[in-house]
């Protein structure tokens, strides 16, 4: 555990992009906000291998939110019971539903749709808020070691290890 | 390192690969263990009974499905399997299986066993019945079990163990009779003693000396006043003495109608304790008959709980918008939607099964078992027979439920042939030994709630024994006729719904029995219920006669009023008026006392 939060923090100071530490958050909080072992969960875990983010962050941020799911279930039942049996929506349902994938992937399943709906819709805010966030935490990160000469010069004894 | 320049890393593609792989090989070498695991595990919460599997294995490639020795066990009686089948093999449409559809064309259950003891007793997964409830149905259910205890009992032994109704309401109606008679004993004493009266007596008689030395107009007025007085006394008495007859009237009406009432319980509890101890030969209840429909009523009761149970299952799943249920932390609930594939959810089309029937192999076969019967549109039939096996001639047995219209119609038609009967007792007063029975019947039941059914049993070839030579003349008696018989016959009729039916049960062993015994038993039977009804008599003579002497005494009180009355009247009489000429009171007495 207190490895991952080293590679957390390293992630965090690292020469990373800002999205591929917010992407990490996002797919973990889907992988762990659903039901783990879902269809869905598969895309995500195949997007999540393909695209260059940082995969700790999204195990880390996983077993995060994994932890609040279990309070968030009712809040989830009620939001896919809602989107499941809106009239508006039936004939949509219907068809959506008559492929057998969407079946297999339980989407018809109240948890399944309300916590995949909640993550989906808050995935793009939070992405761009962690953004905002990652930045302002090396800006602060930056000028503190700035402050110290030693830690400035450990810092750059750390890069050239890295690169050499 | 990660570069924070690159958006993809290709190698991503292999990694998944490899992942999906493990998991898909994990799946396919651990597959028959999950979902060997999955159906004891989910299957017996479902069930509410314990599910066991011996051994299952799929074959993803051929799709199919091979199980072996699957018991469920029965969640009232933890030693017993409910039903085991020895094998069971079938095939599944993978390409529905993805759509989350069980399609079986074609299925083989093998060694189906109902009601088999159970090596270990199984696992409770629901509260456990109350052990009188459960005792109850075991002493009931045990075939021709009810003890027959044909010895008549001493009337004395009976009433020193029974209550008698009529002694304990005598008891509470005596007290209240008493509290009756006290209260008015009291209201009489203190609103009519004898020294009112005297005192009345004595003013008249003061008055009629006191006319005698009347010398002024002051005297004579205040004389005059006087006598107004006490005749406004005496008829305000006589009024009182109206008002008290009125009331006590009331209460001796009250009184005769708890004595009428308390007479005719000796008789009541004659009845009850003739039903109970006495032999009924009147051929309505039947010995035979009540020795059968116990049981009977047991097992009908016992197939009304299952077919109860498996209901549900056959519904058609509803149209209308589903309500939101309690769900379960992390389960979620399950939205149906219309689908455009015609077939249901689970539907076994064929199947094939072989069924141990009194220790014979039957075949049969079921077709259309499915969770949505109206969109599949054939009911669900089931058919076994057999014949010229070691235990009957020829079995067959048809079962029809047919939910593919809006009133479900469910229908059993069965038919035994010589049945080979094995020994069964009939409590304590013989066994049937042997015999061949042909067994008919048909039960309908419409929209789940209306039944009606009718078996016929003919038993030939029946040979009668007595377990034991009995010292009770009647199970002598009793075995000695059915010894004689050798063919008879049993007819149930069972009509209403699950919750109330009627189960009329007839055989002509009743009617052979009652004439036989009626015979040597008649005078018995009178001579104990002549014996118990004058002892019921003589037990409640004493407490009856002490109740009715209260209300003897109520009456004499109200005799007691009566003459009060005419005392009181008498007195008014001397003072009061003369109603026949409509004279004054006051001027009558005056006249009459003086001299002028």
């Amino acid at each position: 555990m207190l490895s991952r939060i080293i590679k957390v923090l390293k992630a965090l100071n690292s020469n990373e992009a800002p999205w591929q530490i917010s992407l990490g958050i996002i797919f973990g909080s889907i992988l762990g906000l659903t039901p783990l072992f879902s269809l869905h969960n598969l895309v995500i875990l195949f997007l999540a291998l393909i695209i260059n983010m940082n995969i700790s962050i999204m195990v880390i941020s996983c077993a995060l939110f994994s932890l609040i799911a279990y309070v968030l279930d009712p809040l989830f039942h009620q939001i896919g019971f809602a989107v499941l049996t809106s009239e508006g929506l039936h004939e949509f349902w219907t068809q959506f539903f008559s492929c057998p994938v969407f079946l297999m992937a339980n989407l018809n399943n109240t948890i399944v749709m309300g916590s995949l709906i909640a993550t989906l819709a808050a995935a793009a805010p939070l992405f761009f808020l962690f953004n905002v966030l990652v930045v302002k935490y090396r800006n602060v990160y930056n000028a503190f070691i700035g402050r110290f000469p030693l830690l400035k010069f450990l810092k750059v004894l750390d890069l050239y290890e890295k690169h050499s | 390192m990660k570069s924070a320049g690159k958006k993809f890393r290709v190698q991503g593609i292999a990694v998944f690969v490899v992942v999906t792989g493990l998991i898909a090989v994990f799946f396919v070498m651990f597959l028959d263990g999950i979902i060997k695991d999955t159906l004891e595990d989910q299957g017996s919460r479902i069930m509410e009974s314990q599910i066991d599997v011996g051994s299952l294995s799929t074959s993803l490639l051929s799709q199919a499905v091979d199980i072996g020795n699957l018991q469920i066990a029965n969640a009232d009686k933890l030693e017993e399997n409910l039903v085991q089948f020895g094998r069971i093999k079938f095939d599944f449409d993978g390409g529905r299986a993805l759509s989350k559809k069980v399609i079986i064309d074609d299925m083989t259950l093998d060694g189906l066993l109902l009601n088999q003891k159970r090596r270990v007793p199984a696992k409770p997964y629901k509260p456990a019945r109350e052990e009188s409830e459960k005792k109850s149905e075991e002493d009931s259910s045990t075939p021709f079990g009810i003890p027959l205890d044909l010895d008549f009992k001493n009337p004395k032994d009976i009433i020193k163990n029974e209550k008698l109704e009529t002694l304990e309401v005598i008891k509470k109606t005596k007290g209240d009779l008493k509290a009756l008679e006290d209260k008015w004993k009291a209201e009489i004493d203190k609103n009519f003693s004898k020294k009112s009266l005297a005192q009345i007596k004595q003013r008249i008689k003061n008055i009629k000396t006191k006319s005698k030395n009347l010398k002024s107009l002051e005297a004579i007025q205040s004389f005059a006043e006087e006598i107004e007085a006490l005749d406004k006394d005496i008829e305000a008495r006589i009024e009182a003495i109206h008002k008290f007859q009125r009331e006590l009237e009331a209460d001796i009406r009250k009184a005769e109608k708890l004595l009428a009432h308390i007479t005719t319980l000796p008789e009541k509890d004659f009845e009850r304790l003739k039903k109970k101890y006495s032999l009924d030969l009147t051929g309505q209840t039947g010995l035979i008959s009540q020795m059968v429909s116990g049981p009977l009523k047991t097992k009908i009761d016992k197939a009304w709980a299952y077919y109860k149970q498996i209901s549900p299952y056959l519904k058609s799943p509803s149209d209308t918008k589903p309500e939101p249920k309690k769900i379960e932390r992390s389960k979620g609930q399950l939205i149906k939607f219309p689908s455009p594939d015609p077939f249901p959810d689970f539907l076994i089309r064929r199947a094939k099964l072989s069924m141990n029937v009194w220790e014979q192999d039957v075949k049969g076969s079921f077709e259309g078992l499915t969770s949505d019967p109206k969109k599949y549109g054939k009911p669900f039939v089931l058919n076994f027979s057999g014949d010229q096996t070691e235990a009957f001639k020829q079995f067959s047995m048809k079962l029809m439920l047919d939910r593919t219209r809006v009133e479900a119609a469910d229908f059993l038609e069965a038919k035994v042939g010589s049945l080979k009967i094995k020994p069964v007792p009939l409590g304590k007063l013989a066994a049937l030994s042997q015999g061949l029975a042909d067994i008919n019947g048909t039960i309908k039941i419409q929209n789940e709630q209306n039944l009606k059914g009718n078996f016929t049993v003919k038993v030939h070839s029946a040979s009668f024994t007595q377990p034991e030579a009995s010292a009770n003349e009647f199970s002598r008696i009793v075995g000695k006729v059915l010894k004689s018989i050798n063919r008879f016959y049993v007819k149930a009729v069972i009509r209403g719904t699950p919750d109330q039916y009627t189960l009329d049960v007839k055989t002509d062993l009743d009617k052979i029995l009652e004439k036989s015994i009626s015979k040597v038993f008649d005078q018995r039977i009178k001579k104990f219920e002549n014996d118990l009804h004058k002892l019921i008599e003589s037990k409640t003579a004493g407490p009856l006669s002490e109740a009715n002497h209260s209300v003897a005494e109520l009456l004499n009180l109200e005799k007691n009023l009566k003459a009060e009355e005419a005392t009181s009247n008498d007195l008014l009489g001397q003072t009061g008026p003369d109603t026949s000429q409509g004279k004054d009171p006051v001027g009558n007495l005056l006249k009459e006392l003086l001299p002028f």
